[in-house]
Parts: C-alpha cells; structure tokens; sequence
C-alpha cells in the first residue's frame, strides 16, 4: 500500500523528496521510524531539531533535569521563557511546533537499570546525548542487547567524539566497551560543567548524530560503523579512527563477562548493586 | 626510532599540547610507549591507563609493535552532551 502524502507534507517534505536517494519512498520511511534521543542538551537539542525537520514519525526524548539560564549557550532547543520546565516537555513544545508530523513521546525520567529495556525497545535507533559514563556504559549495554543501532557522540571543551554502533550486526560492529572497557576513575575526565564547553560543538556534533540515524533509516551513505570521528573546532579538523572489534572486550568479545545490565554509581562509578 | 604521539581531549588539556615526538628503542610495543609516557609523566598515570590506543589511525591493542615514523595517538574516554 503505498503511503498517502498530504499536500502540505509534499510541500514540507519537498527538498527530501526532489532527492533521488530519498524520495517518497524515503520520507515514507522517515515518517514510519522512530528514534530515541537520551538527553535533551547540547547533543540532544540539534539532533532532535533535525530528526523533527526531517520527518521523523516518533521521537522519544529521555531527560529527567528542567532547562536552567547555564544550559541556554547551546542547548537550543530551549529558551528563556522555559527555564525551570522539565526538559523533555520544553522539547516536546519546542519541536512540535516546528513540525506537528512528528509524535513526541516525552520520558521524564532518569535512566537505570530497572527502566532502560523498557525504554528503548520499542524504537528503531538511539542516540546517545547523555552527559555522564554511568548512563553511557548502560544504554550502550542495554542497546547491545537489544540489538538497537546506537549513534554514540560526547563533547567537552573544544572537542567532539563520534561513532555509530550496529548491534544488528554484532559480527562486524565493534561495541563501545571495545574502546573503553569500563568507566575511569571518578574525577579522570571531567564533564562540560567542569571544564567548559564551546556550545557549536554540541551543535555540530549532535546534527551529525542525527545524520547518522537518517542514513540508518534511509540506508543511505556510510554510517560511522566501525569509525571513529573526532572533531577538533579550534582546528576545524576532523580525525576518523579504524574501530575493531576486541576479541577480548566484556561484552561482545570472544568470552563475554557482561551478560546483565550493570549500574555503575552516578558518583564513584563504582558498580551499584 | 621516533614516534609521533597525538594526545586528544582531556589528555591534550592535561599536558597542553596535542602531539610530540618520543624516542623508543627498535622492537617497542604501544606498551612500551605508555610505559615511556607514564615515566615522563608520572602525573597522568592513570589518564595513561584510560585511553583508547590507535596506530596510524587504526585502533589496536596494547602489546602492537611500532615501527619508526608511526602515529600513535591516545583518545581518552569522553562524556559530555
């Protein structure tokens, strides 16, 4: 059966469709997937904006915090009028507007243990935008397996990190415990609160996150399965890095030790039982 | 022989600049090379201990050989969104 355009939706949707590599056909499936963003911040923010742009049927948003004066230099999906509203619905508002299309399925929780299966099973793709190694670490165990895509990015400073991770094809595709086995130490690697963030990183990096999951559902181009990109904007450089599977990585390795979700405490990363 | 070692993100912010040369002796591994570095700079051991290695832009494992004129470059884990 083919899908039914609204002239409206023709119109809005015409820089997509005029693409050969998309078409209807593509904007059908745009309209037809759902993805779920963690963390409705500086990745978050730009990544969710042109998820709804671009059609998306359903997006799921997972933030428990509520918009605050320090979160306004990047997170631009928010704005003055917002401050102290939960998150996840001044991101509903927020993109709603821009594209009624799109159903917005709000989360405002936190993520753990008991709730991250749950939360992420029903959706196509996630996008990884959280701000700290305890949530990471989870979601990324939790998309593992549940066999979702996972579009991992992290920011800090002047630099940004990404890769996708297709835990469809567990074979080829590396995990993020590949690369880093565990969280560090507490107090290692500090978070943008401590060190400071350009907010155009954020923005950079989370529409590439976006980009990532439109190639995923369109399956077009090449997703960064496999490769590892890092941008530098005091440079303007971006590095890609050859990712492989470790054979003796914990979770996807040769002899996995991770068979359960693991919460790791928020403070000491430690693991919480 | 000499290796090019490129730091990144918290790494490159704790030393304050983001490549050098190191000098290793023929037959080194990447362990060698961490070993150099954590003597150099005893104080970010531990940052040393949390990286994620490449080799000429390809990851690898610890005990990879290096050979003169490779990069090396440590990525440090980051968490930021």
């Amino acid at each position: 059966m083919s899908f039914q355009f609204t002239e409206e939706q023709i119109k809005r949707y015409s820089r997509h469709i005029i693409l050969p590599e998309v078409g209807g056909k593509g904007q059908e499936k745009l309209l037809n997937s759902k993805v779920l963003v963690i963390g409705a911040g500086g990745l978050g923010s730009p990544a969710l904006y042109y998820l709804a742009a671009a059609g998306v049927g359903t997006i799921g948003i997972v933030d428990f915090d509520v918009v605050d004066f320090s979160n306004l230099q990047r997170q631009i999906l928010h704005n003055t009028s917002r401050v102290g509203k939960p998150k996840v619905e001044s991101a509903k508002m927020t993109l709603e507007e821009l594209n009624p299309d799109v159903n917005v399925i709000a989360h405002n929780e936190r993520i753990h243990k008991g709730n991250v299966l749950d939360i992420i099973k029903d959706y196509d793709v996630v996008l990884d935008g959280s701000d700290n190694f305890p949530t990471r670490f989870l979601v990324n165990d939790a998309c593992y397996f549940l066999d979702k895509p996972l579009v991992s990015a992290a920011i800090l400073r002047f630099e940004g990190q990404l890769t996708t991770f297709d835990y469809r094809n567990k074979e080829e595709s590396p995990c993020y415990r590949c690369l880093f086995p565990e969280p560090p130490p507490p107090g290692l690697v500090p978070s943008c609160q401590e060190a400071g963030l350009l907010g155009v990183v954020g923005g950079i990096m989370g529409t590439l996150q976006a980009n990532e999951a439109l190639k995923l559902i369109l399956d077009i181009g090449e997703p960064l399965v496999g490769k590892l990109l890092i941008f530098d904007a005091l440079g303007t450089e971006f590095n890609v890095v050859k990712l492989r599977k470790d054979k003796k990585c914990p979770l996807c390795g040769e002899n996995p030790v991770i068979k359960e979700l693991i919460e790791y405490d928020q403070e000491s990363c430690d693991i919480r039982f | 022989m000499k290796i090019k070692v490129l730091y990144f993100s918290s790494l490159k912010d704790k030393l304050g600049k983001n490549m050098e040369d190191i000098d290793l002796p023929e037959n080194s591994t990447v362990e060698d090379l961490i070993s150099t570095l954590k003597e150099k700079y005893s104080e970010i051991s531990d940052s040393l201990d949390n990286v994620m290695l490449a080799l000429n832009e390809e990851y690898v494992e610890k005990n990879t050989p290096v050979k003169d004129g490779d990069t090396v470059a440590l990525i440090p884990p980051v968490s930021g969104g």
